[in-house]
This record gives structure tokens, sequence and C-alpha cells, in this order.
């Protein structure tokens, strides 16, 4: 077996709450900003906060297809950062992680089809025109390996190192991969009934955290092999270095006591990455700011990794579901290029039980090594690490 | 009185058991097999987190009965006797 | 990467035996059910509630959903196939590709929004709508600890599916993976196939996609794992060429799926998919039967759409899947 090429960051794009694009966001995170409210952009009976995108630019044919949008507008600025005019006759991969937009989950057509039986094919056909990924690589005009994963709540995450894994295999060249996810009725209703959506802006490792909000957004990296990159006259100091994943085996929706299948994936990304531990500069938890999460993210973290700075990034986004992985490989690689990391927002008061005492303001990190962390339903755990090349 | 609510009670845990099967697709157990005492988590039914979110959806559902609180929820799903208390409690008001 | 085993979960019942039994024997019957949509009754080949029965294997599923059920049987009967022992946990992957997902659990869902309401949704069937779901109770019971993939295209889920398995091979991030595909059927399904192509009235008159006059399909539903490895082992001696190369061979046999616009002319071709009933995951069905071909030595003239005469037994070498780029050859 050859060594596995080195695989290039060449472009980021990131939408959320935070902002839409990288130089809004980082300056969104210039100060905790906690701005979550009631849903606006449907109906329902639940008026927990969220943390939704204001004024997302999308044409008309995508205004029922929400996550493309976000995830399109992710794309372009990760692609505008490449200085590639189009990537067409290019061996480009396509992995996108979601949870919504994997679903035929049309209210409205499956409202008809109870009450008569003979839905209209509208909402049938606009699920079927292509599912995320197929769809961003038809835009593109692409040929390559293209999946949509959907591993719930590490969608992100694993999308990213499912391309690593194309790139090192030599299948593409590029690779666009991340995750996007839109606020919709379903999950809402789903995060209410399983009792972790909170009534207030979340706190992730606050002793007295209740839940998380949901959020929407798209976090997408454009990963190049180096070879790839060089023929074309492009430089990046960002690597994505590692990955790691693994499954608890424990419980389809709470997490394993010992975080079992998570300390296995970043053992994993580590060695992968060829990364010792104490390397690693700082860590963008999955810090959803549930009681579970939280508690076995948080021990697991700090046993493995005492007091290296952390943080969780939902109290600006919200948990942003199949996007979050996608989004916060994005805000890690950021935190190694600026050389900061933003207020682990909505933290006060710290948790025994998770021994974790995040950030509690603008943090001055140093070193090359970040690594970014993402549990899920499941029992799905990913663990990514990237490096910043001085 | 304390007759008419014993009477109350009883068919509130007949119900109990017959949906907390259905609702929580214990497939295997039977009502009788759920004493009223019997443990609904961990040792005795063996039910888990999952279960307990369910619960509170069948409290709703079949008894317009709200839990909102989760140390709340920690005493009164103990077991079906605790759950039956509760929701004559907030049906009756007393 | 070597087959080492195969489970599959169809109309057809329970394990591969049940393919090759079709293979030799000719199609069964589809099961004929009553739909809201029509007067008719619609023919549909739907795994059988009795297929579904194994308290065994099923013991820590009560909650589970039919599209999880399908999974985790096909999963515990490839390993089964096989007949060797995981040595390590942490080093057996999973791959899950489906198109649809866990669909009817998605619509029970949707009827609990719109019955109860938005704050009286039942939380077991939202956490049960998720597509990955169905690879997390695979990995509870067989007890696995290594990565769990669920991905989804509409396309070609099951060649995706390969294509990442081979990735964790060939890096040594497993020993072995299990790659499955996995499509359930339901009301709304059957409404929606009904409504984009002709339903055929019985298996006897079926038609392929490359058919002149078009389609005439009965939709299926199933579950199709494969345990893949570096090394050969189990009852097979079948492998997949490396999936992705440039160098594609010139196969004796070209395998097409159902959903095959158009058949290939280098060699002959067959299609054995329909089968199990049209769904996204045919080429895992596909692939099975290619392999079962392989194994046996015998092309399975009589059950495949397109009459295959030019071939004689023993001298295929390498099949082929059209459409994607797939091979399957000796190991």
């Amino acid at each position: 077996m050859s060594l596995p090429s080195t695989v290039l960051i060449t472009g980021m794009g990131a939408v959320s709450a935070a902002g839409i694009g990288i130089p809004a966001t980082l300056k969104a995170f210039q100060r905790p900003r906690r701005e979550p409210a009631p849903v606006t952009r449907f109906e329902s009976l639940l008026t927990f906060p969220v943390f939704e995108v204001e004024n997302l630019p999308a044409p008309p044919e995508l205004k029922k297809m929400r996550t493309y949008a976000l995830a399109l507008t992710a794309v372009s600025e990760a692609l505008e950062q490449t200085g590639l005019s189009n990537l067409k006759g290019r061996r480009v991969g396509i992995a996108l992680g979601t949870t919504v937009a994997s679903q035929l989950n049309d209210l409205e057509f499956y409202n008809a089809w109870r009450s008569n039986y003979a839905a209209p094919m509208e909402a049938v056909d606009r699920f079927l025109s292509g599912n995320l990924a197929a769809f961003i690589a038809k835009e593109l005009g692409v040929n390559g390996p293209a999946i949509t994963v959907v591993n719930a709540c590490s969608s992100g995450a694993d999308a990213i190192g499912a391309a690593l894994g194309w790139l090192q295999s030599g299948l593409c060249d590029m690779a666009i991969a991340g995750g996007a996810d839109e606020l919709n009725r379903i999950p809402l209703c789903g995060f209410n009934a399983l009792g972790v959506a909170s009534a207030e802006a979340c706190r992730p490792f606050d002793k007295n955290r209740s839940g998380l909000n949901l959020g929407e957004g798209a976090g997408v990296m454009v990963l190049e092999t180096e070879p790839s990159a060089a023929a074309r006259g492009a430089e990046s100091n960002l690597l994505l270095a590692g990955y790691g994943s693994a499954v608890d085996a424990y419980h389809l929706t709470a997490p394993h006591p010992e975080g079992r299948g998570l300390r296995r994936a970043i053992a994993q990304a580590l060695t992968t990455a060829n990364v010792r531990d104490d390397e690693i500069a700082f860590i963008n938890t999955h810090g959803t700011s549930t009681l579970e999460n939280d508690k076995v993210e948080g021990s697991t973290l700090a046993d493995l990794f005492g007091n290296t700075p952390m943080l969780s990034t939902k109290g600006y986004t919200g948990h942003t579901l199949g996007a979050a992985g996608g989004l916060e490989a994005v805000f890690t690689a950021l935190g190694l290029r600026e050389g900061w990391i933003p207020a682990s927002a909505g933290f006060e008061t710290s948790d025994e039980e998770t021994g974790v005492i995040p950030v509690r303001e603008k943090t001055k990190v140093h070193g090359a090594c970040a690594l970014s962390t993402s549990l899920a339903f499941g029992g799905s755990n990913a663990a990514l690490v990237i490096k910043y090349r001085k | 009185m304390a007759a008419d609510k014993e009477t109350a009670l009883q068919e509130i845990r007949e119900i109990l058991k017959v949906k907390l099967i259905e609702q929580l697709s214990l497939e295997d157990v039977k009502p009788e097999e759920i004493t009223d005492e019997l443990p609904l988590f961990g040792e005795g039914l063996g039910l888990d987190s999952l279960d307990a979110v369910e619960i509170i959806v069948l409290l709703q559902r079949n008894f317009g009965v709200e839990v909102k609180d989760a140390q709340e929820s920690r005493e009164i799903f103990q077991s079906v006797n605790t759950l039956a208390e509760y929701i004559y409690q907030q049906k009756t008001g007393a | 990467m070597n087959i080492q085993g195969i489970g599959m979960v169809s109309a057809l019942g329970r394990g591969i035996d049940s393919l090759e039994t079709v293979l030799e024997t000719g199609p069964i019957a589809p099961s004929m059910i009553e739909v809201p949509f029509r007067p008719a009754l619609f023919p549909v080949y739907a795994v059988a509630k009795e297929t579904l029965k194994d308290k065994t294997a099923l013991s820590r599923m009560r909650r589970a959903d039919r599209f999880s059920k399908m999974a985790v049987l096909a999963a515990i009967d490839a390993l089964q196939n096989a007949g060797i022992e995981l040595h390590d946990p942490a080093r057996t992957g999973v791959v899950l590709g489906t198109a649809f997902g866990p669909h009817p659990t998605v619509f029970s869902f949707l009827d609990d929004i719109l019955e109860f309401g938005d704050d009286a949704v039942s939380p077991t069937l939202f956490s049960h709508s998720v597509h990955n779901a169905a690879a997390s109770y695979v990995s509870v019971a067989l007890g696995l600890a290594g990565p769990a993939m669920t991905l989804t295209t509409f396309t070609d889920p099951f060649h995706q599916s390969l294509l990442l398995a081979q990735t964790w091979l060939d890096q040594g991030v497993c020993d072995s993976v299990l790659v499955g595909g996995v499509e359930e059927c339901g009301t709304v399904m059957e409404y929606i196939v009904s409504r984009k192509l002709r339903i055929a009235d019985d298996e006897t008159n079926i038609q392929p996609f490359f058919a002149e006059g078009g389609p005439s399909v009965i939709p299926g539903e199933g579950a199709v794992f494969f345990l893949l490895g570096r090394e050969p082992a189990g009852p097979y001696s079948v492998q997949f060429g490396q999936i992705g190369s440039k160098a594609e061979p010139a196969p004796d046999l070209w395998i097409v799926d159902f959903e095959c616009p158009a058949l290939p002319s280098s060699a002959p071709a067959g299609c054995w998919s329909h089968l199990a009933g049209s769904m996204p995951t045919s080429t895992a069905v596909s692939c099975a039967a290619g392999a079962l071909i392989l194994k046996n030595g015998t092309v399975y003239s009589q059950t495949s759409l397109v009459k295959i005469e030019t071939v004689q037994p023993m001298q295929i070498g390498c099949i082929g899947h059209k459409k994607t780029n797939i091979y399957l050859g000796k190991s």
C-alpha cells in the first residue's frame, strides 16, 4: 500500500444563524450572540427557541428545497476560494450529510394522500429530482463518487471522512464534502418529543443546561489531493489530516456512558493523522447542551485531553443536525487559521459530571492541530483532525 | 370515598398496563405480568430512556395528563402504581 | 474484495438459499393485496410477516420497524453464510445503502403530527424515522464496534456502498465490512410506483425497462448484505473487482438490473433481480445472483428476463454489472 497522499482544504463555506459566509461568521464569533427565537419559517404549536438563517439568498426554484439552497450557498463560497471558475472535466467527488433532505416527508403531499388516496405528485417529483449529493453534482457538472450521508447528527463529519477515503484511494482528485440541513417541522416535533429541546437558549456543558436549540445551515469544504492542487498552482496551509468513526453498539438514542465509540473514533482519527493527543491545540466539541450528550462527551474528552481548550459553537448556530459536522469542521479550520477560537457561548457554571470547562471568552490558540467531534443517534461517533501547516 | 378512589385507580392501572404493552411494543409481556409494584425501569420491566419519553406521550394521549419536569417524572415513573396515583391526582385535582 | 457471505431477506424468504431456489425453479407469485388507491388487487413482492419473526436474532429490537428488522436479519445471515467468526468487532464496518430509507416509519410519524399535533408525537417513531436506525441495530445485534455508514442515492446506493467499503478495506480501517442494500415497500410507495410505472398483472408479464413497449413492474422490498473481506473465506470463492478502476475487464456475461434502460451487446446478458420484485436496491440482488452463478457454474437461463443461449456453463470467469462498474470474478 502506498502512503496516502496529503489532502488539502482549498476552500470552505459556511451558512448558519451565525452568518451567511465565513466573514460574517467570524464577526459573529467575536462576541457571544444568543438570539434563538420561536420558529417563523412554518406553523407549529411548538414555541421553543431555534436558530434560523435570515435572508438566505435562494433562487425561486429552490423555494421549497431550502436544504439545497443552504448547501448551494456554502458550496459556492467554498468554490470561490479555490479560484476555479468551474469544475467541469475534473474528477470531483461529492459527499454531503443531511437528515431532512433525505426523507420523503412533505406534509402537504401526505395530508392529501390521507384525505383521498390520490395525492398530486409534485412533492414526490421534487423529492425524486435528485438527492442532495446528486443535486450538487448536477449543478457543478461533475462526475465522481457521490453520496448523501445519512448518519443523523454525525452525517456532516462522516461525509468529510468518506471524501478523505476517496481522495486517499485515488478515486477522485477533489471532493466537496460537508453537510446541510434546514429547520423542519419533523425534527422540531421529534426532538421535542424526545424531551431534549430547551425552552431557553442552549448552554453547552453548563451545569444548568436544559437541552438543545435546533438550527439550520450548511458547512462544506473543498478537499483536494496535494498533487491536484500543485498541478493547478494552488496552495493551502490547511490539511484534513485524519478521520475516525466508530459505533457504540449500545442504544438507538442514548450514548454509551463511557463514550466507548467516541474514544475509538478519536484514537483512530489521531492515528491516521499521525498526531499525538498532546499536539491538539483545541477541541471543537459536539456539545449539544443536552444532559446526556454533554455528560458523556465532556467526561470522555476531559479524561482523554485534560485541560486542552474546548468549545461548543452550538450557542451560535443551534444544533444543525446533518450540517453540524460540516459547519464545525469549517469552524475548527478557521480557529487554526485565525489563531483564536470564540467563547463557548452559553457556558457559565461548570458541571462536575462533565468535568469540562469550555473557554468562556475569545481565546488565542497555539499549535498546529485541532479536533472536531460529532456524536449521533444510533451511537455513531466521528472525529476529524485538522492541521495548519505554517 | 376511599372505595371510589380505589375503583378508579384499579381502572387506570388496567388501562395503563394494556397501553404500556401496546405503545412500548412489549410483545411478549401480558398485562397480568405487570404487577402494580413492578419497577418499570432497570431490573423489573427493563424499560429505558426512550421508553420514558414514550410514556410521557402515552399519558398525554390516553389520559390527557402532562408531565413536564424530568425530576418529577423520575418519581412518577417508578411503577404502574405510582403512574396511576399521578393520573388520578391530576384528573381529580386531589 | 472477497465475498465471504451473503444474507438476503425478501418476498422469497430468508437466506441466500431462497434466491438460489427461485433461480433454479422459477419465479414465485407475488402477494395480491388490497390498496386504497385502486379497486383491483395490487401485486407486490412483500416480505412475509413470518419471515421477520426470529425471537433470538431480534431479541433487542422490540421497537424496531420492518426496515431495521430486514436489515438485521440479512446482516446476521451474511455472517452465518460465511461461517466464520469475526476476530475483532472493532475491525468490522457496516455500510448500508438505501434510496428511500424507512419511509413507512416517516409516514407513521407524519400521521402522529396530523392526528395528535406537534406536541404529542411518538419519540420512538421519530428515532426510527432516521435512515441510520437500521445500521445502528445491525451493530448492536452483531456486537460490532467499527465504523457504520448509512448513505443514500436514488440511482446506485449499492454501488456507492461498495466503493466506500473498498476504501475501508484498502486503507486498513477494517478487516471486513458488511455492505447492504435495504428498501421497504408500503402503501404510499405502492401508490407512487403505480403513478410512475405500469404495474404487471402477475409474475408472467413482468417486463424490464429495456423491453420494447417499456417496463411493467411488480414492486418489491428486502435487504441484501454481503460480508466482504480482503481474504477469501466462506462458500463462494468469488470477489468484486476493484470498483472505480479505469481498467475495465471484458466480462463473459452481463448482469443487468431490472431498471437498466438498454441491453449491452458485447456479451450475453441476463436479468434476475425481478425475482424479488422491482426495488432501488436491485443491484445488490443482481450481484447476489452473479455470485451464485459463479459459485455454481450455472447460468440460470430459464429464470432470466433475457434469453441466454450462447453461454456455455463453466465458461463464465467474469460477470459485469451493467450501469455501474461492478465486476465479479473468481477469487
